[in-house]
């Protein structure tokens, strides 16, 4: 199966379907009109957050750490993970983005991937092609090929079968793990809580069984309040054509008990450590500028990428993973600068589907112009 | 890519090397009447086969696989070494009837309106590039030519220079004082006849979500009874004809393109766009598939 026949059946599942959920569930679009206009309060005082959100973790009993670049991020993760642990990971965009994985391993760690897309991208050494589901452009049989060929299984091309034998193998890697490691899909400063959507049920397990948990993700997934986190799941989820989502996770601190005399003591059952790694690697930068600012207000629910002539066309060619597509156009600007989202800058047609559809509202079309204006502008002056 | 286009521009008032007398042949014993009110062409449909053209060359040399460098190195060595793109004389007989088409449209709804002896270019094509500071130079002269000329109010014909004039130019020439209209705001849907039947439309990404012109075109066309399918010809999920980075990437516009035929063509074998640059695009990926028109040649008062 091709990518052209990968990107049209998901077309067909996905697009369909949000459509209807934002119809029977008409108050997720007024959630996600106030969640962009919380969020643009967040980008335009980005420090101030940044610092309630480190008195917050601190009070919540956790550690909080800001990174201000990519090596940065990975070198105070690998210190807080040690040499020869085994970790977990939940699906994390800023991971890939900052090399996390590879670092802990330099470490002599063993790390695994427990998103299913993840985990087979990490068996196959493949990069994600969509945010949501990385290995969007892998069949079935691709699949049971590289867990034959990895973990020396038979299994039949089949998505369940793959799926049972992912969660075989990951269960007993998550049960024994020494660190957790999650994104976040947002975090709440007056809290310092983290949440964070999904299906799988995976990342309840790597945020609640390890007894260190790490929260590893970007400056702007900061909110004001847990209830404006709690809003941004629910309107990431149903754009993203999964609503209600299976599970929404609610991290806050190390785990705790209270039930002798009251006097909450900790741990319990879950994790005695919570981390939280906040990357800035070009955000602060881009909430100052005039025209990326806006960037920093998506979601990550991917709803752009279904509806972008030129994503279905290349997928993660356009783009750079793992932020592809019309919003990873703007995100490899951010991330990566200019110079390596000019070219794909270039190859956007300006249809504008995007903009239209995006739960925030974000100009994607007006960004990537401004990107291909100053990277024809860099050019010029470079030659 | 930008000195092809400023030089071009310099040499002969358009983006691409071409004659300028190919912008005014479809207009051929017409008078040019008075100028306070104007059908404007900006030359885009004339333009568009020539792009075709030059994306030929381009392809012809193998630069589209090798990256936008070598496409855009490929097309300036076949420019300065004076290869001069003409449109194809088929191609550029039917632009000029489609220009003469949405003419006489408007001539038979009442509307007055000149046409200017000698028209510039809009400077769309340096816009849509990222040339911003070019295009702005280029935008005063323009604006500095319409002034000279007496012109208050100009009619576009097509999408590209329509959202220039109408939402860009203000943003470089505070100024900027003269009305845009589209020609298809001043065509009555009640008066109007439509050629043909269970068409698809395939709608230019300007009119239908940056000019706010998707119901409007279905108003126009609404006896033809179209096929619609939200999916292909909404709004939001309507896609484009690749053809904006033709110039640039020629080889994922023709993919682009392909696949936009090929999802229309599952709704009806006649495709109506509104815009040179889809005519051009989709035109060229649809030979054989589907049979591309322009929404003035459908159209009858």
């Amino acid at each position: 199966m091709s990518w052209r026949e990968a990107i049209e059946r998901a077309f067909l599942n996905v697009v369909p379907r949000t459509y209807e959920l934002l119809s029977r569930y008409p108050y997720v679009q007024e959630l996600a009109r106030e969640i962009r206009k919380v969020r643009e309060g967040v980008v335009k005082n980005l420090d101030r957050y940044i610092e309630e959100l480190r008195k917050s973790v601190e009070r919540a009993g956790g550690r909080f750490y800001l990174a201000e670049t990519a090596e940065e991020a990975v070198e105070t993760a690998a210190r807080i993970v040690g040499r020869g642990k085994l970790v977990v990971m939940g699906k994390n965009n800023v991971a890939v983005e900052t090399g996390l994985r590879r670092r802990l391993e330099q470490e002599g760690n063993e790390v695994w991937e427990t998103d299913l897309g993840m985990f087979l991208l990490q068996l196959s050494g493949d990069e994600p092609s969509y945010l949501i589901s990385p290995a969007l452009h892998m069949t079935r049989e691709t699949a049971a090929e590289v867990l034959k060929r990895r973990l020396g299984v038979d299994v039949p091309p089949d998505p369940a079968a793959v799926a049972q034998r992912a969660r075989e193998f990951l269960r007993e890697k998550i049960v024994k793990a020494d660190v957790g490691i999650t994104g976040a899909n947002a975090i709440a400063a007056d809290t310092g809580a983290v949440v964070l959507v999904e299906n799988e049920g995976n990342i309840r397990m790597v945020t609640a069984i390890p007894p260190v948990h790490i929260v590893y993700d970007g400056v702007e997934k900061i909110v004001p309040t847990l209830v404006h986190a709690l809003y941004v799941a629910c309107v990431q989820a149903a754009y993203a054509g999964a609503y209600p989502p299976t599970y929404i996770n609610v991290t806050a601190g190390p785990s705790s008990t209270a039930d002798i005399e009251k006097q909450r003591v900790s741990p319990a059952q879950g994790p005695r450590e919570y981390h939280v790694v906040l990357v800035d690697g070009g955000r602060r930068r881009a909430a100052r500028d005039p025209a990326l600012w806006e960037a920093l207000l998506c979601i990550r629910c991917g709803r752009c990428h279904f509806h972008c002539p030129v994503y279905r066309a290349v997928g993660r060619e356009f783009g750079r993973p793992p932020y592809t597509g019309p919003m990873g156009v703007m995100w490899t600007a951010i991330t990566r600068g200019i110079e390596a989202a000019g070219p794909h800058a270039f190859r956007c047609t300006h249809a504008g589907n995007c903009r239209e559809v995006c739960p925030m509202g974000i100009d994607t079309p007006r960004i990537i112009h401004e990107i291909r204006r100053r990277y024809a502008l860099s050019v010029a002056i470079l030659r | 890519m930008r000195d092809l286009v400023l030089s071009s521009l310099r040499e002969y008032g358009l983006p691409l090397p071409l004659d300028k007398g190919v912008c005014s042949e479809w207009r051929r014993g017409l008078p040019s009447g008075p100028s306070r009110r104007v059908l404007y062409t900006s030359c885009m449909y004339q333009l568009a086969p020539a792009i075709s053209r030059a994306v030929g060359a381009i392809e012809r040399a193998g630069a589209a696989g090798g990256g936008l460098r070598a496409a855009l190195a490929s097309i300036g060595a076949k420019i300065f070494g004076r290869l001069v793109v003409r449109p194809d004389e088929r191609e550029l007989e039917r632009t000029g009837a489609i220009l003469r088409s949405i003419y006489s449209l408007l001539r038979r709804g009442g509307v007055e309106f000149g046409l200017l002896d000698d028209e510039p270019y809009s400077g769309a094509l340096l816009y849509e590039l990222g040339f911003v500071d070019d295009f702005a130079r280029h935008a005063r002269e323009v604006y500095a030519h319409f002034k000279r000329a007496g012109v208050r109010e100009v009619i576009t014909v097509d999408p590209h220079t329509h959202y220039v004039l109408e939402r860009v130019y203000p943003q470089f020439i505070p100024e900027f004082d003269i009305k845009v209209v589209s020609y298809i705001d001043l065509i009555d849907p009640a008066a109007v006849k439509v050629r043909a039947r269970h068409f698809v439309i395939h709608d230019s990404c300007l009119y239908a979500r940056f000019l706010d012109r998707h119901a409007r075109v279905r108003e126009l066309l609404a006896s033809g009874d179209p096929v619609e399918d939200p999916l292909v010809t909404g709004r939001e999920s309507s896609g484009c004809c690749g053809g904006p980075i033709e110039s640039v990437a020629p080889a994922l516009s023709a993919k682009i393109a392909r696949e936009r035929v090929e999802r229309l063509s599952r709704l009806s074998r006649t495709v109506v766009v509104m815009c040179p640059i889809c005519l051009a695009s989709l035109g060229r990926a649809g030979s054989g598939l589907v049979e591309v028109r322009d929404l003035s040649e459908l159209l009858e008062l």
